[in-house]
């Protein structure tokens, strides 16, 4: 008798590699279309007549696509940096410290924003700066920036967070041993070490930024359209492939963040 | 110069997690001198407080109470940023993101040394630890062996008055482990400094240590040179912990002023001297190393006899197990100096003769 021992490779379940294909088909077909379509001739966004970048060039040459967009970016990287700084003070302030209670309440409350739901914090940051706008009159833009950077806290938390927790905290007790007082400890060995996990978080709020629509549409004033509260806007009105090309340009970003996301968490904590 | 003390622990406690259900008493009440320029060993299972006295005397903990002085000053209070006292750890805590000669550059750095002086000392450094062709390496890039003089380097570059190492060679395979030891020995005598020494190698501590202290459960048992904690254990663990030892219970029949009359159960009883240093009565504990009993003939005053359980040979020695009467087989080991074992069966009464001076009465 032969008796062979296998170990279990999730390979050789029967139909495992059907699914995980119709899985990843299911994902990503529907974006076929829309990159195809993007470079398409006519004004149909299903009828192909051949191969241009007109599109791009009308949503390039677009005032209100131009504004729309730097809008976004301004408004994604003020957000995300105000986002990761402060995600980067709680992630230290719950991994760095000894166990105190209420630590499970504050990881509660950070991570709050991934399990409210969006039009529930939507409506309710409608209703409070409403009243805002009514006492002090201001219309600006911080209105925006302070949601964005709200809801972005737990995606730039969490890549930081684990970070810090990959790391041997031995590290900065050698430290400390070696002469370096608790700020230069932290700035000699911690910060280094945990900046891949502050780069990925930082450019995980960036992404989820810019892709934001429901806030975004709540909270904006007039004339303070975001690339993507834009593009809903234009969708009520004729669709032409000039909404494609700007989807597949912020697709395209997306994609390359998150690879650099990616391979900053690749890097190696020890 | 020889016994100047540099650390003083005096009735230090430590207690982990104080006032609840999982409370730990990691030192109880434990007070010992470390004298300058010496190899010092705190030996003992895990869990007997080694590490904890260690930290405490790098001050990554806080002693409970009790007091720690270095050259007569009092640190307990003292950050471990503020205490001329370095570590060895024993993960090495290397830092990733820093080449060797940073690593090793790094305390001086802190300390504001100057560039230059920074430069010589870790070149100097990586001279002492042999390891100049690789000072620009990253971390990853070298071997275990080479991250442990890297470590060792960056905690000697400094010049504190006490190196701390905390089991720093458990990581590394036999081979590497005896060359480590020697190196070790020979960084102490070139740099003068004091080193402290935590290990749960007993063979490890008898050969590196100028002397040792055994701990079990929080406490400090003894602390003497390696050939008085082997020839002469205090306790019956110390006994136990290092090397092999026969205990023997036995009960005092009458004690004279020179000799005693003791009962071990057997038919015979034995005599030993008094000892005079000891006011013992009632039950006791005789240890003797297996070594140090010989197999004689009848008329060689053995001070037993019993039945040959067991032959082990292992190569170099010979271990024969003699049933006396007593719960668990009496040990002997011959040297195999003739090339030929000596011709006993099993089951043949043998007689066991000690010189009554190796013979250890232990406290209970």
């Amino acid at each position: 008798m032969i008796l062979r021992r296998r170990s279990f490779v999730i390979k050789r379940m029967p139909g495992f590699t059907l699914l995980a294909l119709a899985c990843f088909f299911a994902l990503y077909m529907p974006l076929a279309p829309l990159v195809v379509y993007s470079f398409n001739e006519g004004n149909n966004i299903a009828l192909w007549e051949g191969f241009s970048l007109r599109w791009y060039q009308a949503a390039w040459e677009n005032q209100l696509v131009q504004s729309a967009a730097i809008r976004s970016i301004v408004v994604a990287t003020i957000a995300s940096i105000i986002a990761t700084v402060l995600a980067t003070m709680v992630a230290l302030a719950t991994t760095r410290t000894r166990p105190y209670r209420g630590q499970t309440i504050i990881y509660a409350m950070v991570n709050q924003p991934l399990v409210v739901p969006e039009i529930v914090t939507a409506v309710a940051l409608l209703i409070l700066f409403a009243l805002i706008k009514q006492a002090t009159n201001y219309h600006g833009y911080a209105y925006l920036v302070i949601a964005h950077s709200a809801f972005c806290i737990p995606f730039a938390y969490l890549p930081i967070r684990a970070r810090l927790e990959g790391m041997d905290r031995v590290l900065e007790t050698a430290a400390a041993d070696l002469y370096a007082t608790p700020w230069r400890a932290f700035k000699r060995v911690t910060l280094p070490l945990m900046l891949p996990g502050i780069f990925a978080g930082a450019m995980l709020a960036f992404v989820i930024s810019l892709d934001d629509v429901v806030i975004t549409e709540f909270v904006k004033s007039a004339g303070q359209d975001t690339l993507p509260t834009y593009m809903l806007g234009q969708l009520r009105r004729s669709i032409t492939p000039e909404i494609n090309a700007i989807s597949t340009v912020l697709l395209g970003i997306s994609v390359l963040m998150v690879t650099l996301i990616f391979f900053l968490s690749r890097k190696k904590t020890a | 110069m020889e016994n100047t003390v540099a650390i003083d622990v005096s009735n230090v406690s430590k207690v982990f997690a104080s006032g609840t259900a999982q409370e730990v008493k990691a030192l109880d009440d434990v007070s010992v001198a470390i004298f300058k320029n010496e190899f010092f060993t705190l030996l003992g299972p895990s869990g007997c407080g080694k590490t904890t006295l260690l930290r405490l005397i790098a001050g990554f903990e806080h002693a409970t109470s009790g007091s720690i002085q270095l050259d007569g000053a009092e640190i307990s209070s003292l950050a471990p940023y503020d205490r001329p006292v370095n570590t060895v750890f024993q993960s090495y805590a290397l830092f990733p993101h820093m080449t060797v000669a940073e690593n090793i550059g790094f305390g001086l750095e802190m300390q504001g040394r100057s560039k230059t002086e920074v430069e010589a000392t870790v070149s100097k450094m990586l001279g002492l630890v042999r390891m100049e062709t690789l000072r620009d390496r990253h971390i990853d890039q070298i071997s275990g062996g080479q991250q442990q003089r890297v470590a060792l380097a960056r905690a000697l570059a400094p010049r504190p008055k006490v190196l701390l190492l905390d089991e720093p060679l458990s990581a590394l395979d036999l081979k590497l482990r005896k060359e480590m030891q020697v190196e070790l020995k020979r960084l102490q005598h070139e740099t003068g400094i004091t080193f402290v020494f935590v290990t749960h190698d007993q063979e490890e501590a008898l050969t590196m240590s100028d002397r040792v202290a055994v701990m079990n459960a929080g406490k400090i048992l003894q602390v003497d040179h390696p050939h008085e904690i082997y020839n002469r254990p205090n306790d019956r663990f110390v006994a136990d912990f290092i090397g092999d030892t026969n205990f023997i219970r036995a009960r005092i029949i009458d004690k004279g002023s020179t000799h005693m009359n003791l009962d071990i159960g057997g038919e015979k009883s034995i005599q030993l001297p008094t000892p005079s240093d000891l006011a013992i009565d009632g039950e006791i504990t005789l240890a003797i190393r297996p070594e140090q009993a010989r197999i004689c003939g009848t008329e060689d005053s053995p001070i037993f006899e019993g039945k040959l359980a067991e032959t082990i040979y292992i190569g170099t020695d010979t271990h024969y197990q003699i049933d006396i009467g007593t719960d668990s087989p009496f040990v002997i080991r011959v040297q195999n100096t003739s090339g030929e074992a000596q011709q006993l069966t099993q089951g043949d009464m043998v007689a066991i003769a000690v010189d009554s001076a190796v013979i250890q009465i232990l406290r209970d």
